[in-house]
């Protein structure tokens, strides 16, 4: 039952990643499109996302509910020393779901209350993948100061690192590759469809550009992964798969199945993810200074083990043909 | 502001923010579904008009519902770490459950908010009341994990550590029946009046009246039929409390001696140094009767006890008065709606009525914070009654109170904002009815 609950936790982290970071990068992407394209962005996003980004949000509990009933020491470790950017995050998360709803819900769609609110989204939006980036990239780069004493190392200096912020900004530009990406697809005209393909290149580019400099930042300062395993593991030949990935993905853009364009991109993070996860295995929670956590060694009583696998199993029976039949139900007829 | 104070005081303040919003999304389904079957069912385009009014009205109050929920998610391992560490994998089962039906819950809404003139009537229809159904099914399943907190079960607990660990058994534990019950009884009248309420005032201000009139009557039928029921559920809770806690029932009822024939106090100022409650109505028997079913049995009082193990007896008791005090009020009031609409039918043109409705539009939120409180309160020390105290829960990152006085900040400005769209709302359909008319 415990490998259908680590299952279940990653699935729901690259669901989140997926679905929830396309979500992420629409508002991203109104920052730097210009200001003539910002209504085209608002519009494609309001009918595509709008009726299925709750749910999207969902995988985001489902995996904190499997952390903290599975995993108690990784969920209280990960809340302790990254208490300050998950306050930030989930200020963030606030401020941009209210924005969201409020632009498009307020009865009276004024210019001055619709700048504020998109100015509300656009920001955090930004902020809040930024963090996630931040909190992802102190996790699994060894950034965590559990021993230390002073306030400073453990409560700041575990993820105000020059590795974090890196991770941070890659994590801004996944959410923006992925949201670009999804534009594409429903977007109703040939003008508006080349528009998010140039976007949705460049930032595919832009993916494997600061990837390239995360891990250089990594190596300079000293995270220990880089050095052991980077060229020698599983991890060498899904960093691989990514690659590959990429190049089908640059293939798909042009064609007229949408579908095909979203599923290598979406090939091309869930590699990047099982490489990252290869990288600290057989850790999954990583400290600077001491022995990092895994899902064994953390792992909860069996029986909460075993109940926690059959409520995931169950409510997913429910839970996937709903969300399936929700996100073709909303897809723009081509 | 010590850091125990602080993390207590940001987690009442969440929970507080919380709670409004997953009341009105439990309880707004059910009532936007009357209406949505009355337009399906009549084709009357008022109807019409209400459904959609509300369903963006539900909208905004299910994200910011959803959104504060996430928030909480969160803060359970942000504030009490020491106890997540071990509580979760006791008490995590009903929160699993309950993702899938929040789950369930942002599908159908997502079908039912974007859904108009997409799908079948029917099916539309029926996805409204899908939130409604997996709204109340999480509310019942997180009064539940609060109910293993006051009731702990399905473990054995020596030396600190905790054993035969059994997920089920924690969360049918012996409170989550009448907490859950008295809860959801309690959304549906604390939704009913709210909403009434407003629609009272717009009605008697004469905007659009006929719109008005029925989002009232439909609303206030519902909180009425709640409110009518809620003394049951109350006297359920309190002999079950009597038997579970009978600490937190005498700190209630600033119940201070233990006596036969025990004495129901009303109103009154606490004297905490005398022990007794000055200037109060007591009715001889009253408590040793809602307790145990029984004018002459002892009920417990607070001198069972040892000191350090009293709540914070002041506050318990107010809190209790309070929410007792506001589900009265309801209760009357809705028996002379009931009544009155079934047998008068005119009982809607009287302004008094009108006013005593507009009046107790926030009756209901104010006695289910009262109520938490005297729940959440009344527990302590304990954050796990009678296994783990509060003070050996709360997470060693410093300086909480700053997180504490920033989301007081936050939360006002979100209530002050909510509060604006929700008017304009209201305002936009008024304005709408006026220049349709002329």
């Amino acid at each position: 039952m415990l490998s259908i609950v680590i299952l279940f936790f990653w699935v729901s982290v690259l669901l989140y990643i997926l679905l929830g970071g396309a979500d992420f990068g629409a508002g991203i992407l109104e920052i730097f499109v210009g200001d003539k394209n910002k209504t085209k962005v608002r519009t494609i996003t309001y009918n595509t996302i709008g009726p299925v980004w709750e749910a999207n949000h969902m995988w985001l509990i489902i995996s904190v509910v499997i952390l903290f009933v599975a995993f108690p020491s990784i969920y209280t470790s990960i809340t302790t020393y990254l208490h300050i950017p998950i306050m930030i995050l989930l200020l963030g998360n606030l401020a941009r779901g209210m924005a969201f709803i409020f632009r498009h819900y307020d009865a009276y769609q004024d210019e001055k209350s619709q700048r504020f609110y998109n100015f509300i989204f656009m920001i955090s939006s930004l902020v809040t993948s930024f963090f996630m980036g931040v909190i992802a990239g102190s996790i699994v780069g060894h950034q965590m100061q559990a021993t230390s004493n002073s306030f400073l190392d453990t409560y700041i200096f575990s993820w105000l690192t020059p590795f974090s912020i890196a991770t941070g900004i890659l994590c801004v530009i996944v959410f923006a590759f992925l949201a670009s990406t999804f534009l594409i697809g429903e977007s109703t005209t040939e003008e508006d469809k080349a528009y998010f393909r140039k976007k949705s290149f460049i930032f595919s580019i832009s993916v494997f550009v600061w990837g390239g400099i995360a891990l250089l930042i990594a190596k300079v300062t000293g995270v220990p992964f880089i050095q052991e395993k980077i060229f020698i593991s599983w991890s060498t030949l899904s960093f691989i798969c990514s690659s590959i990935s990429l190049l089908v993905y640059w293939k798909f853009i042009y064609s007229s199945k949408k579908w095909r364009a979203r599923i290598a991109a979406s090939s091309v993070i869930m590699w990047m993810l099982v490489t990252t996860a290869l990288f600290v295995h057989p850790e999954v929670v990583t400290f600077k200074d001491q022995i990092g956590l895994n899902f064994i060694n953390s792992a909860a009583h069996p029986l909460t083990i075993y109940y926690l696998g059959w409520a995931l199993v169950l409510g997913s029976i429910f839970i996937i043909p709903g969300v399936v039949h929700l996100i073709a139900s909303f897809q723009t007829k081509s | 502001m010590d850091n125990l104070l602080a993390a207590r005081s940001l987690m009442a303040l969440s929970m507080a923010f919380h709670i409004i919003f997953s009341c009105i999304g439990m309880v707004m389904p059910f009532i936007m579904a009357v209406a949505h079957y009355k337009w399906n069912t009549t084709g009357d385009k008022k109807y019409y008009i209400l459904t959609k009014t509300w369903s963006r009205g539900v909208a905004i109050l299910f994200v910011t519902g959803a959104v504060s929920g996430t928030m909480l998610s969160f803060e359970l391992g942000l504030l009490w770490p020491r106890f997540m560490q071990h509580a979760g994998p006791i008490f995590g089962m009903p929160f699993s459950l309950e993702g899938t039906a929040f789950f369930i819950e942002a599908i159908a809404l997502g079908f039912y908010m974007y859904g108009w003139e997409r799908f079948n009537k029917w099916f539309h229809w029926f996805m409204g009341i899908l939130v409604g159904i997996s709204g109340v099914s999480s509310g019942i399943l997180v009064v539940a994990a609060n109910g293993w907190m006051n009731s702990p079960t399905g473990f054995d607990y020596h030396d600190g550590v905790f054993s035969n660990i059994d997920p089920l058994k924690a969360m049918m534990n012996d409170a989550w029946f009448s907490q859950a019950l008295h809860m959801i009884i309690a959304a549906f009248s604390a939704t009913g009046f709210g909403v009434a309420g407003i629609h009272a005032y717009h009605y008697y201000k004469g905007h659009y009246p006929e719109f008005h009139k029925s989002a009232f009557k439909i609303a206030l039928t519902i909180g009425s039929i709640a409110a009518f029921l809620q003394p049951i559920s109350g006297d359920i809770s309190a002999k079950d409390l009597a038997k579970r806690q009978p600490l937190k029932l005498a700190a209630m009822e600033a119940h201070f001696h233990t006596q036969n024939n025990a004495p129901l106090i009303i109103g009154g100022i606490v004297n905490i140094e005398q022990e007794r409650v000055d200037y109060a109505i007591k009715i001889p028997g009253a408590l040793s009767f809602l307790a145990h079913g029984n004018f002459e049995t002892a009920v417990k009082g607070l001198d069972q006890f040892p000191k350090d193990e009293h709540p914070p007896i002041v506050i318990t008791h107010y809190a209790f008065q309070i929410m007792v005090a506001c589900g009265v009020i309801m209760m009357i009031l809705g028996f002379i709606f009931l009544i009155s609409n079934w047998k008068f039918k005119n009982i809607l043109n009287k302004k008094w009525f009108l006013y005593c409705i507009i009046l107790c539009t926030p009756l209901g939120f104010i006695a289910v914070e009262a109520g938490w409180t005297v729940t959440e309160v009344g527990r302590q020390p304990w954050v796990i009654y009678g296994i783990m105290k509060t003070k050996d829960a709360v997470t060693q990152m410093p300086g909480i109170q700053y997180s504490f006085y920033f989301f007081i900040f936050v939360y006002i400005f979100l209530t002050i904002i909510v509060t604006w769209i929700m008017r304009r709302q209201i305002k936009f359909i008024n304005e709408q009815y006026l220049s349709s008319k002329n």
